[in-house]
């Protein structure tokens, strides 16, 4: 066997690791989980199995109401956000050619704001006393005081479903280009339009076939997602009772250390809930695609008038919508933490000065400096591991790391509130709890799955043939490495460590989880402030989050800029 | 000091299934080799082999030599055979002048590696060039930088995957020429792999055809 000595992480242990750091931390943390479920956790006096914790569980009469507002909040926001998704993807840009038109930079900019900080700068445009009430309050003066209703009313979950949607529309739009790019429809739909049919009509029949298999898994992420988030439905959820994954929470964090057991049942029904939900997506799907099957042949080839017609008004008036409920939201961020007194029904702030800021600066400090360091840490360790995995692939291309790159998603499919509890049990009987190591390996966890997402495919198109010319021109493996392939994927990788550091400071439950509470950062801050209800703080963190995130998009831009050549 | 590039039974297979060989010739400098073949029939993984560069997949028979040393189990990086491609891979974030120098041993003083880099770039008559982006230059202005690229280093044979199928045909009988007179002036042997039997008789030299 001759030894590959031009692959300078051949034998790297990389995907080993990788796959062993993410997967079996959520194999173990469920484990964990499932013990403690069903009554084991000897430390708390729980020695034998046991049904009790289902007892008490089932036995409350909000797990009920609140698995209802739970499927009712995520379902109707991720079913809104694909359909919205797909819509803006074959009116904007059906081949997924253009890279950088206004609609995807506005829609990464709606990805940059972090989840807290949206969550907090929406609460206050549709509350009552809010923006939305006191524009109305302006135009026709019927309301002197605010009044008891709400545009989208936090208790049923619609405002819950409302924020999930704004949220994840960027998301899943970038998931369809991402796909359009693989499935290159151009030519087929030439063919088709040479055929005789309509653009839309063509798109809904030949590229769609194609394209939802290689974005299912972003959306099926979306569900998982949106049935078990705990951030946003803290600020903007329901809470007589809260949403399922909040109700485990409480439950956890009761001072009656007894009541753990019955969150880590509920932890159980939440992954149960969100499995189920899963399945039902998936056979829907199946159901949706035997349906439709004779349609995609039927030789139709035009949309109903009525439908390309409202259509195309709706889709305006929703994506309008969204756009301004963003802006407001940041603007209200903005405003607020500006704002000396701003009561109601007055549309801006009577006085603006620097108070909140001044007053903020000491109690800002800490938590940005601890969120930037393991925003750092956390993307530096997942970049290295990433790329050690993609180069470890590339020299042993089996199946073996092909089937094991699905575990490395793992964390985005099961539900952070299970595995997390049962972590941090874990971390308790191994003295770890509440440091900060814990914190990070929570944080590697989510930051990186998506770090990996966004390098592996711009890893796999490099051309090798590039590769064998620098070593063939006497370099070593190290050389051509360094000096070839990281500068020819720069664009890649500052993308990715822009992408892994918006994601670790958007994080709430592990920091959370990780860190009991212990180590505060931006995001558990925010979430933190949203209870005390001075909106001038929750302007000044929620602001700051946003800046944040943004810098690191627009430093990777600026990173991602190809070199500037002389004219001669 | 330059040999003949010698293959001794070379094999290729793919899934126990064999791809092409056994192949057998002695490749002088001065008598360029042309081996033919349709494509798919494996002239290509033939020189990936040779560089040392075989993808996983395939697997090997027999030996190739370099002069009186056996070069067959040698990284890629000390076999010392330059190769041209059919696309130019100049590198997009250097420049044609960094490009070169890429290609230059280490070691060498500054003034050394820019006289170097001159004069090849005189050689590939494009002087004055050192400082553009590759991707601005024209075809055949790209494919004449990375043949500089490849001699600049020093190789001792050169491996030639259709370097000119990209171009057209004025254009690529002038640079076959330029290769060509370039191996001979440095006393290389030449190995070219091409399905254009006019490749074949320009290079005056042994056809083997898969």
């Amino acid at each position: 066997m001759i030894r590959r000595r031009t692959d300078i992480f051949a034998g790297s242990l990389a995907p080993v690791l990788a796959i062993t750091l993410l997967a079996g931390s959520i194999v173990l943390g469920l484990i964990f989980l499932l013990a403690v479920g069903f009554g084991y956790l000897p430390a708390l006096g729980g020695q034998a199995l046991s049904l009790e914790p289902f007892r008490i569980l089932l036995a409350d009469e909000r797990v009920l109401s609140s698995c209802a507002k739970t499927v009712f909040a995520g379902t109707s926001g991720t079913l809104a956000a694909v359909i919205t998704a797909f819509a803006l993807a074959i009116k904007l840009n059906p081949t997924g050619a253009a890279p950088s038109g206004w609609a995807q930079r506005l829609a990464l900019a709606i990805l940059a704001v972090p989840h807290a900080a949206l969550a907090l700068g929406l609460a206050f445009v549709i509350a009552p006393s809010g923006w939305m009430m006191r524009g109305l309050q302006a135009l026709f003066a019927a309301w002197p005081l605010p009044p008891d209703w709400q545009f989208f009313p936090a208790e049923s979950g619609i405002a819950l479903a409302l924020v999930l949607f704004l949220k994840e529309v960027p998301f899943l739009f970038f998931a369809i280009l991402m796909g359009l790019h693989q499935v290159r429809p151009e030519r087929h739909l030439l063919a088709a339009r040479a055929l005789g049919y309509a653009d839309g009509m063509a798109w809904a029949k030949l590229v769609l076939p194609r394209l939802y298999p290689l974005v299912r898994f972003p959306i099926l992420a979306v569900l998982a997602y949106s049935l078990s988030v705990v951030d946003m439905s803290l600020i903007l959820g329901p809470t007589t009772p809260p949403t399922l994954p909040v109700l485990v929470l409480k439950w956890f964090n009761e001072p009656d250390l007894g009541q753990r057991f019955t969150a880590a049942a509920a932890a159980l029904l939440q992954f149960g809930l969100v499995g189920g939900a899963i399945l039902i997506w998936w056979l829907c799907e199946r159901g949706v695609a035997a349906l439709l099957r004779p349609w995609l042949s039927n030789g139709i080839r035009h949309m109903a008038p009525w439908l390309a017609y409202y259509g195309r008004g709706v889709l305006a008036a929703i994506v309008g919508m969204a756009v301004v409920l963003v802006a407001l939201a940041v603007g209200a961020l903005l405003l607020w933490s500006f704002a000396n007194t701003w009561r109601y029904p007055a549309l801006l702030p009577e006085i603006f000065d620097l108070a909140t800021w001044r007053h903020s600066l000491g109690s800002l400090y800490a938590p940005l400096l601890t969120s930037l360091l393991l925003a750092l840490c956390a993307t530096f360790v997942a970049l290295l591991l990433a790329v050690a995995c993609l180069e470890h692939e590339r020299v042993l291309r089996t199946d073996v790391i092909r089937a094991g790159e699905r575990w490395l998603y793992l964390p985005l499919l099961v539900p952070e509130i299970c595995f997390l509890l049962g972590l941090q049990v874990l971390l308790l009987l191994i003295g770890l709890n509440g440091t900060w190591v814990a914190v990070l390996w929570m944080h590697l966890l989510f930051v990186f799955p998506y770090v990996f997402l966004t390098l592996k495919e711009p890893w796999r198109a490099f051309d090798s043939r590039y590769g064998m010319v620098g070593l063939s021109l006497g370099q070593t493996a190290w050389q051509v490495f360094r000096r070839i392939k990281l500068p020819m994927l720069r664009a890649p990788l500052s993308w990715a460590a822009a992408v892994g550091c918006s994601v670790s400071l958007s994080l709430y439950l592990p920091t959370m989880q990780g860190g009991e509470g212990r180590i505060s950062t931006l995001a558990t801050e925010a979430v933190a402030l949203s209870s005390g209800g001075d909106r001038r703080v929750m302007g000044v963190f929620g602001l700051i989050q946003t800046l944040l995130v943004g810098a690191f998009f627009l430093l990777a831009l600026r990173l991602a800029r190809p070199r500037r050549w002389r004219r001669g | 000091m330059t040999g003949p590039l010698i293959l001794r039974g070379v094999s290729l297979f793919k899934d126990d299934e064999r791809l092409l060989g056994p192949v057998d010739c002695r490749i002088e400098a001065g008598r360029p080799v042309v081996l033919m073949g349709p494509s798919g029939s494996g002239k290509s993984t033939l020189l990936s082999f040779l560089i040392g560069a075989l993808p996983p997949a395939f697997r090997s028979e027999g030996a190739v030599w370099l002069g009186d040393i056996d070069i067959t189990r040698r990284p890629v990086q000390e076999r010392h055979l330059g190769i041209l491609f059919q696309d130019d891979l100049l590198f997009p974030h250097l420049s044609v002048a960094e490009n070169l120098s890429f290609a230059l041993p280490a070691g060498l003083s500054r003034r050394e590696r820019d006289r170097r880099i001159e004069a090849g770039l005189a050689e590939a008559e494009l002087p004055g060039l050192g400082g553009r982006n590759p991707l601005s230059l024209s075809g055949g202005e790209r494919a004449r930088v990375a043949l500089m690229r490849t001699l600049l280093a020093e190789p001792l044979a050169l491996l030639l995957d259709e370097p000119f199928a990209k171009l057209d045909i004025a254009l690529r009988e002038r640079f076959r020429a330029l290769i060509l007179d370039r191996a001979a002036v440095r006393n290389l042997p030449v190995l070219l792999v091409s399905h254009d039997p006019a490749d074949a008789e320009a290079a005056g030299g042994t056809v083997i055809t898969l």
